[in-house]
């Protein structure tokens, strides 16, 4: 069914239409907000609390074709409150178990293959170009469409993904030239 | 140019890989949707409870059913209106020598067991969290609750501890029966649940039913169930306790049997 009449029936009232809009987005959700936070229960709490307020502010989405953007500027919002908390808060101990869970048992930080050395410095990017990194590659959002979920201007949005992917880049080149001498 | 879209084609491919390797569960979204569920129950004065796991019901029904009696869901705490789990467990261990990794945990020891004199034994544990929500669904404070599972030839008994928010603590409406026993109070509850899916629409019987201290209406599950939950809590040192058993098939005296030797084992 069309996005925009379950959009429709959704702010009518509809419970159905917002569990099928809910359905389609949830998993979506989840994994931005994994990718963002690095924290498998922090992108739990955060879907839980992204449809919460989806559910109770409903009426306040104005464009129905805009749902997608909504939705993820509310996900987007609350994994950065989330990161800041946790960047505050974080104890020792909970840090090395986030290390282990995102890069896997020892053996496997320690072959350190290409997509592990690449999320590395994908995580160790400022959170809003990291942001911006992970909703224009892996949700494949526009330039346009991120500006419209961060609140920024566009131009904002190029110029941060242009710096994320020369940071990215020179990550991926440091690694090859260690590589090289390893040899 | 060909450098820059080898440069993206790693970065969208790792993107993928990694989001690959978390999957999202049915209980997470059944849990979500309760949840969800449950906040409309309360705007329109619907007692439909967001409880269906037994897992959840163990972690929960301390908060919900038993301290805050049957009036209403997750009501009357003063600034605290509802309690959610925090979704996901975040320790979990089959172990019982982990027992001390689980308090370091809650950041406190607790009183426990590894098996009663009845047969029931250790099977699991895991440690989760709890947050409590104000009118306006800010969160006003969390506490991690630890759960324990035993087991004797498949049935189970569903153990709890936590340090609740103040305002949870003390004595709560629907007590059956209640033993005092050196100076601390075993409350017994016994209350009918009926499960039902996401979406079930309410009948008049329901309606009715629902009017009882003793009958709740949980939604989240697949199918309509009935389940008879009985609840044995008690509070020691600022930590509030429980002892839980679906369909209970012995005496409702044995669970507060059970539940003296969690408090009194030495």
């Amino acid at each position: 069914m069309d996005e925009r009449v379950l959009v429709g029936e959704m702010k009518a009232g509809s419970q159905k239409a917002f569990e099928t809009l809910f359905e389609y987005y949830i998993e979506k959700v989840v994994k931005t907000a994994y990718l963002i936070t690095g924290n498998r229960q922090d992108s739990e709490d955060i879907a839980q609390e992204t449809f919460v307020q989806c559910y109770l502010h409903k009426q306040e989405l104005k464009e129905m074709e805009s749902f997608q953007s909504w939705i993820y500027c509310i996900a987007t919002r609350i994994a950065w409150r989330y990161c800041k908390k946790r960047n505050r808060e974080i104890p020792m101990e909970e840090l090395e178990e986030e290390f282990i869970e995102r890069n896997g048992t020892l053996d496997r930080i320690l072959q350190q293959e290409t997509t592990d050395y690449i999320m590395t410095a994908i995580d160790q990017l400022s959170m809003k170009h990291k942001m911006v990194i992970v909703l224009y590659y892996y949700n494949e959002f526009s330039t346009k469409e991120i500006a419209k979920i961060l609140n920024c201007m566009e131009g904002t949005v190029k110029s941060r993904l242009f710096v994320a992917r020369k940071e990215l880049k020179k990550s991926m080149e440091d690694k090859k030239v260690k590589e090289v001498c390893c040899i | 140019m060909k450098q820059r879209r080898e440069v993206e084609q790693k970065i969208a491919q790792t993107l993928l890989v990694e989001a690959d390797s978390i999957r999202v569960e049915e209980e997470l979204k059944n849990r979500i949707l309760s949840n969800i569920m449950s906040m409309q129950g309360e705007k329109s004065s619907k007692r439909i409870r967001p409880v269906l796991s037994k897992k959840r019901v163990v972690l929960l029904a301390a908060a919900f059913c038993i301290l805050l009696g049957s009036t209403a869901f997750a009501y009357s705490l003063g600034h605290l209106t509802t309690l959610v789990s925090t979704v996901g467990p975040g320790y979990q261990s089959g172990n019982f020598m982990d027992i001390d990794t689980a308090e370091q945990k809650l950041g406190y020891e607790i009183d426990k067991i590894e098996a009663f004199s009845n047969g029931y034994q250790f099977e699991r544990m895991y440690v989760e969290g709890v947050k409590g929500l104000d009118g306006n669904n800010n969160t006003v404070g969390t506490y991690r609750e630890l759960g324990i599972t035993y087991q004797q030839n498949g049935s189970e008994v569903y153990f709890s501890a936590c340090k609740p928010f103040a305002e949870e603590l003390g004595k709560s409406k629907g007590v059956k029966a209640t033993v005092v026993d050196r100076g601390i109070a075993f409350w017994l509850r016994a209350d009918t649940y009926k499960m039902v899916p996401v979406g079930y629409e309410l009948t008049e019987e329901d309606k009715e039913n629902m009017e009882k201290e003793d009958y709740f209406i949980s939604e989240g599950g697949d199918k309509l169930e009935y389940s008879e939950v009985s609840h044995v809590s008690w509070e020691k040192n600022g930590i509030r306790y429980g002892l839980m058993a679906y369909d209970w098939q012995g005496e409702k005296e044995e669970l507060i049997k059970m539940a003296q030797e969690i408090a009194f084992n030495e």
